[in-house]
């Protein structure tokens, strides 16, 4: 049992960081609405995959970070805790030692007494989260079951390299999605008859291929069992899928030299017809989803995005110092967070009074 | 290559090609869209695709004539309009062909000489059957 919380650990580090990074994120995002690239989706989206990734990483990247720490700065503490103690033993936190020691090792208690056995609302709660858990894990593979029998029940168009371009009679809204080896783009039949409109959806769902959107899509949703719960998940997940349909219409539209009139009538002519048919939960990225709230709101962002062409000249300078910015400010999040490995000369020192308090309240009794 | 199960519908355009393939017993995909309406304007790509697909599926086979590929239904006519009925009247009137006939006979625009011809094909059914009991 005890060998599980090291997992433990990490996984609460990870849930924190994930939560650290989207707020950063979101900074990130209001400074880039007052820069060129306020409207250049493709560079925000290139910006936010750096972020994810410094986030899915953010162990390795904590340790790189409080390596360089320690070498550039090697009296500076990096993580909270440790900045912590230097504050209390500076005097900028006025509360008895013992109570600061609790408070700074209230997490390892709680490990403890969960490991122990000892707190037995600690395991309804992690009852309640494994039930949720094994929810989303079946609805995850309903999903996949699900696309997995659109994609069965298509068929054979064309094929271009590993990619197999299907029709189905029973699919209404196009979709792209993979399986262990070849990508598909499943198209309604009834879009033979219209082949200038096939030519823009398959294009739009061709840039999704190229760009990896459905190894996102996949990534995010395997992920979703055990993330469900922490609110950033939802957060990422929806400004994730947000960029990436801005982001795709606009490089359709930069690099098929189609008109981006003509990519809007086709969106709109679409959308009028067809926005309602059956579409699997998840695991596939579609042309268009109509079936939450937000998609009227989403909709006309796609339309208004498509009238912003991105200025790529001027982006140069700017993309590269924010993706700086971020790998180096996820880093230094999931650093922070971490538990302090061996004990500093701060934390002796905390320990020394903690124990001379303790003695006191000996004598005085 | 994968086959449809023999049991399904056709959509609203393989039904228009098939229809066309019917009249004219086999033909090419030029063949077929030069019985389509002028302004149903279909391109020639639109209309081979469907018909592959339609091959696909089974509905049709093709053999190679030079360099053109010529389609012959596999389904006769009679066949897919009782498979399409039956599914109307399982879906729709819920498994009973009676509710489908008596909204046949109530709501459609049905003329004295059609009832006509609807009750004599119904006698002789119920005729053939009796003769069939009988023996």
């Amino acid at each position: 049992m005890m060998a599980m919380k090291p997992a433990l650990d990490l996984f609460i580090d990870a849930n924190i960081v994930f939560l650290l990074a989207f707020c950063l994120w979101s900074v990130v995002q209001a400074l880039v609405s007052r820069t060129v690239l306020k409207h250049n989706y493709p560079a925000q989206l290139r910006l936010m995959k750096i972020a994810l990734i410094v986030t899915m990483i953010s162990p390795v990247m904590a340790h790189v970070a409080v390596s360089a720490g320690q070498f550039l700065w090697p009296k500076t503490p990096i993580t909270v805790s440790d900045i912590a103690v230097a504050s209390y033993l500076r005097g900028e936190i006025s509360i008895p030692a013992v109570e600061f020691e609790a408070l700074l090792n209230m997490r390892g208690r709680v490990l403890d007494a969960l490991f122990a056995g000892e707190a037995p609302w600690l395991m309804a709660l992690i009852a309640v989260f494994a039930a949720g858990a094994l929810v989303q894990g079946i609805r995850l593979t309903a999903s996949a079951a699900s696309v997995g029998r659109a994609v069965g029940n298509s068929y054979v168009w064309r094929r271009i390299g590993r990619v197999d371009i299907r029709l189905s009679d029973t699919v209404s809204v196009p979709f792209a999605a993979r399986g262990f080896r070849r990508h598909y783009v499943v198209l309604p039949s009834t879009l033979v008859t219209e082949p200038r409109e096939m030519r823009l959806i398959l294009a739009h769902e061709l840039q999704h291929l190229r760009d990896g959107d459905v190894e996102w899509e996949l990534a995010f949703e395997v992920m979703r069992p055990l993330m469900f719960w922490n609110p950033a998940f939802g957060f990422w997940k929806r400004s994730f899928d947000k960029l990436r349909e801005l982001s795709c219409d606009q490089k359709v539209v930069a690099r098929q030299r189609i008109g981006s009139q003509d990519y809007m009538d086709c969106l709109i002519g679409f959308c009028e017809r067809q926005v309602t048919g059956p579409l699997p939960r998840a695991m596939h990225v579609a042309f268009f989803r109509a079936q939450d709230r937000s998609s009227k709101h989403a909709f006309r962002e796609r339309i208004m995005a498509l009238t912003n062409r991105p200025n790529s000249a001027r982006m140069r300078l700017a993309l590269p110092v924010l993706s700086c910015l971020l790998a180096v400010g996820v880093s230094l999040a999931a650093a922070s967070v971490r538990q302090p490995g061996d004990w500093s000369q701060d934390r002796l020192m905390l320990s020394t009074i903690v124990n001379l308090e303790r003695l006191e309240a000996i004598n005085r009794r | 290559m994968r086959r449809r199960k023999s049991g399904d519908l056709l959509t609203e355009v393989e039904l228009e090609f098939m229809n066309e393939l019917w009249g004219l017993g086999e033909g090419s995909v030029r063949d077929v869209l030069d019985r389509l309406p002028e302004d149903r304007n279909l391109a020639y790509t639109s209309g081979a695709t469907i018909l592959r697909i339609l091959d696909e599926k089974g509905f049709v086979e093709s053999r190679k004539e030079g360099k053109t590929l010529v389609y012959t239904p596999l389904l006769q006519k009679d066949n897919y309009q009782s498979r399409s009925l039956e599914n109307l009247s399982r879906t729709l009137f819920d498994d009973t062909p009676a509710s489908l006939v008596a909204r046949l006979v109530d709501d459609a625009k049905l003329t004295a000489s059609d009832l006509e011809d609807i009750r004599a094909l119904v006698e002789r059914r119920l005729q053939d059957d009796g003769d069939e009991t009988g023996t």
